[in-house]
């Protein structure tokens, strides 16, 4: 195996580890039994949070035994906690605008901490291990090509 | 000015109807959901002084009619006689895609080769040598990317100088000396009606016959010749002999492709590949799914509350205008309560609707939702569903009629009915105002999560009601299921933008002509009772819209309902948004300081536990009239639409009830 899918391979173990233990995190307070800060009692979170969790524990299950394909669960892995990541950030936003701009009564104690979930901030390990692994995320392929009529 | 037709046939998803974007500038929308191109789709271009006709034909694989869509392609070639067949072919997969070249060239049509998406081909290694390949097939062949309009220009080079060439003659393929001797005495047989042989070609309606064609039997059913044609084919073994000719097919396919095409070795994963091994795992995918889909609906909500709450805003401040300054008072009324007050209520959603048709067309166009299919295809075979209803079901969140039309592709009859009946309980964005409404009056921040588990409970009802059906009603197994995987790609804002006006549009449109009248009929209803004109002062509880809402009390009582959301949900069989805009009629009525909100938090029959029966109870009872009008059209039957009518007004009792009792229970 390179060096380079074995540090995706322990990235997959450590990340994939953290989103586990968050999801149970969050599971716990959804259940109402204890409050802990920047983790909300939203029990569909506790799904998002162990289905990406799962995913990178399966790509490190996967190059750990050898298979070179596992990385695809690293990289999706590193996209889907990026997506989540970004919807919980447009939703801060949202957050915001009704709390500073529209002046909501709904939204009169919220405070930015008050959108901060595990799937916005956990985000933050993705997106170092995106810039880390940059060249490998070229999503050109996915785009059509740009080309004249008569070259 | 010289006029000429061309028919574009293809495969599915091989990028037809971009094609036909790029040739006639006309908006339709792309993709391989069943039904988007079932029906004719006309365009028109002038090129070089020759005005185009361009039909777009519905996504085929063969010329075989298995399905509608089959044959309405079919048809159309072979009766309307179009001057020129574009083939669009994918060229990243081209063994498969020309099969229907072999057919089409059987039939003789002057056909132009669009090899489309070379990009993709050419990036994954391929080489194809085009001006080979036109010279074994015959054809003229074009390299095209319609998604960048590349290569446009000289495929209609070439089908105006094929639409200019005299007599074509007719390509056949062998199919060794056994069959081509039968073909021979067929052929012979079908000369002898002349209207027949003018119409189609003999050779290919005697391939057709040898290959068990049912629907050319059918057609031939007419024909003088029909004793003869069955007296000869009693003798033959159609299924053997379709193998054969399959077998004969792909061989000529394979010398040709061996000429003209040089494989890239593939060494690495593509994103597409590494996307497709985490999104289709077995145990993964359908996590997957559901974290997509309640991606897609937190965003739905809470990211549209904003820009929701703007327009609520400025209408409450254009009611609060008309009731201070407009006369007479029961002007101010209309206007205020009524005209405001109810479209005012459904323009609110406009956010959260536009936001989910743009994330679904996100989804669509990434080929994401073709991958969804599949991941769920031994699910719904195993609750009796066949797997292509997975995507007419799909299509119900955005709205059950096309979603009902597009059940057109599945070719059992049982399959197909089955899934007509259940796609209304798939939640579609009408019926979103009404759980936006009601999630956000009496759940608060956990609104996402309510309207989220009403979807799902939706699809859950779809899926038990087709175990049901299946076991009841409609026994019997589900056809097997193939479907082609398009490959990833990167949707652009400006389409999944395009698409997502396309579907929203619909609403606004809605909220203009049908709402509009619903609304001003309430506001009639509500204004005016026994004694006439009730006046703003007065109580609308003795006004017409009342008596309409206590005519169902006896029936209703037992849910917890008042006459006023009876009377919402009377009007909500127009459209299911028109629940919306009556529950702003009747509850606006009453005060003019109040918000809706407020009103609806103050009224003591309303409560968290009433708001979510009555959410349920909108997702399942009766669909809406143009969803009705919609089964009656494509099962044919009254029987079926009264029982899809009836059914489902029993189950959103029931289910409403059951709320009610184990809320109750719980306290």
């Amino acid at each position: 195996m390179t060096k380079k899918n074995k540090e995706k391979e322990m990235f997959g173990l450590m990340i994939g580890f953290i989103y586990i233990v968050f999801g149970f995190l969050q599971a716990v307070v959804s259940m109402g039994m204890v409050t802990i800060l920047f983790i909300p009692a939203k029990p569909v979170g506790v799904l998002v949070l162990f289905v990406i969790g799962a995913v990178f524990l399966t790509g490190y299950r996967e190059l750990n035994k050898g298979i070179r394909e596992g990385v695809a669960y690293i990289h999706v892995g590193i996209m889907l906690s990026l997506l989540f990541s970004f919807i919980y950030i447009l939703i801060l936003f949202a957050g915001a605008l009704e709390t500073y701009i529209l002046k909501n009564e709904d939204f009169e104690n919220w405070t930015i901490l008050d959108g901060m979930r595990p799937e916005l901030y956990l985000g933050l390990l993705s997106l170092l291990a995106l810039f880390k692994w940059r060249k490998d995320f070229s999503l050109s392929e996915l785009r059509p090509e740009r080309r004249k009529e008569n070259d | 000015m010289k006029k000429i037709r061309i028919a574009l046939a293809g495969n599915p998803n091989v990028g037809k109807s971009t094609l036909f974007n790029a040739i006639t500038g006309a908006r339709q929308h792309v993709g391989n959901w069943p039904g988007v191109t079932v029906e004719k789709k006309v365009g028109r271009r002038v090129y070089k002084g020759v005005e185009i006709e361009v039909v777009d034909l519905p996504g085929t694989y063969s010329l075989t009619a298995y399905s509608l869509d089959e044959i309405v392609a079919r048809d159309y070639i072979v009766e309307e006689k179009p001057d020129v067949v574009v083939h669009v072919v994918d060229a990243s997969n081209l063994e498969r895609n020309l099969y229907l070249t072999t057919q089409l060239m059987e039939l003789g049509c002057k056909v132009v080769i669009a090899l489309n998406m070379v990009d993709l081909a050419e990036k994954r290694g391929d080489k194809i040598h085009v001006e080979k390949m036109a010279e074994f097939l015959e054809i003229p062949v074009v390299k095209t990317i319609a998604s960048i309009e590349y290569g446009v220009k000289t495929l209609l080079d070439e089908v105006l100088k094929e639409a200019g060439k005299g007599i074509h003659h007719e390509h056949e393929i062998g199919y060794g000396k056994e069959i081509e001797k039968l073909i021979v005495q067929l052929e012979n047989i079908i000369r002898k009606d002349k209207k027949l042989s003018n119409v189609y070609p003999p050779r290919w309606l005697a391939v057709k016959l040898l290959e068990n064609d049912e629907n050319i039997k059918e057609k031939l059913k007419r024909s003088k010749i029909k004793k003869d044609l069955k007296r000869f084919l009693a003798g033959v073994d159609t299924e053997e002999i379709e193998t054969v000719m399959v077998d004969k097919r792909y061989e000529v396919i394979n010398a040709v492709l061996h000429q003209v095409l040089k494989r890239g070795e593939r060494t690495q994963l593509t994103i597409s590949d590494m996307i497709d091994r985490v999104f289709t795992n077995k145990y993964l995918g359908i996590p997957l799914f559901l974290i997509m889909m309640w991606g897609a609906f937190e965003l739905t909500f809470t990211f549209a509350l904003p820009f929701s709450d703007l327009i609520d805003k400025s209408f409450g401040l254009l009611a609060d205008w008309i009731r201070e300054n407009v006369e007479p008072a029961w002007l101010a009324s209309l206007l205020g309560d009524g005209i405001i007050g109810g479209i005012g209520f459904v323009l609110v959603f406009v956010p959260n609707i536009f936001l989910l048709f743009f994330l679904l067309s996100i989804l669509e166009d990434s080929g994401y939702l073709a991958r969804a299919a599949f991941i769920m295809d031994k699910i719904m075979y195993s609750i009796g569903l066949h797997g292509k209803s997975f995507i007419p079901l799909l299509m119900g969140f955005g709205c059950n009629v096309p979603a009902i039309m597009a059940t057109r592709t599945i070719e059992d009859e049982k399959d197909r009915l089955i899934t007509i009946l259940v796609n209304p309980f798939m939640s579609c964005g009408a019926r979103l105002p009404v759980y936006l409404l009601l999630a956000g009056v009496f759940f608060g921040k956990d609104a996402a999560t309510v309207i989220f588990f009403i979807y799902a409970l939706g699809i859950l009802i779809a899926v038990l009601s087709a175990k049901l059906f299946r076991l009841t009603l409609l026994p019997g197994k589900p056809a097997p299921f193939i479907m082609e995987l398009p490959p990833y790609r990167l949707p652009t804002l400006r389409t999944s933008a395009l698409h997502m006006w396309e579907r929203g549009r619909l609403y606004l449109k809605k909220a203009g002509t049908i709402i509009f009248a619903a609304t001003v009929v309430i506001w009639i209803l509500t204004a005016f009772g026994s004694q006439g004109y009730i006046g703003e002062e007065s109580d609308i509880s003795e006004s017409y819209a009342a008596d309409i809402g206590r005519a169902f009390e006896p029936v209703t009582a037992p849910l917890g309902f008042n006459w006023k959301m009876n009377t919402a949900l009377v009007f909500g069989f127009v459209a299911k948004e028109v629940v919306v805009s009556s529950l702003g009629v009747l509850y606006g009525s009453e005060s003019e300081e109040e918000t809706l909100t407020d009103s609806l938090q103050k009224d003591k029959d309303f409560s968290p536990l009433v708001s979510l029966e009555l959410m349920v109870f909108v997702l399942v009872y009766v669909p809406c009239v143009a969803a009705v009008a919609a089964i009656y059209k494509e099962t044919n039957s009254f029987k079926w639409t009264l029982f899809s009518v009836v059914y489902g007004l029993v189950l959103a009792w029931l289910l409403a009830f059951l709320i009610h009792i184990t809320g109750g229970l719980l306290g």
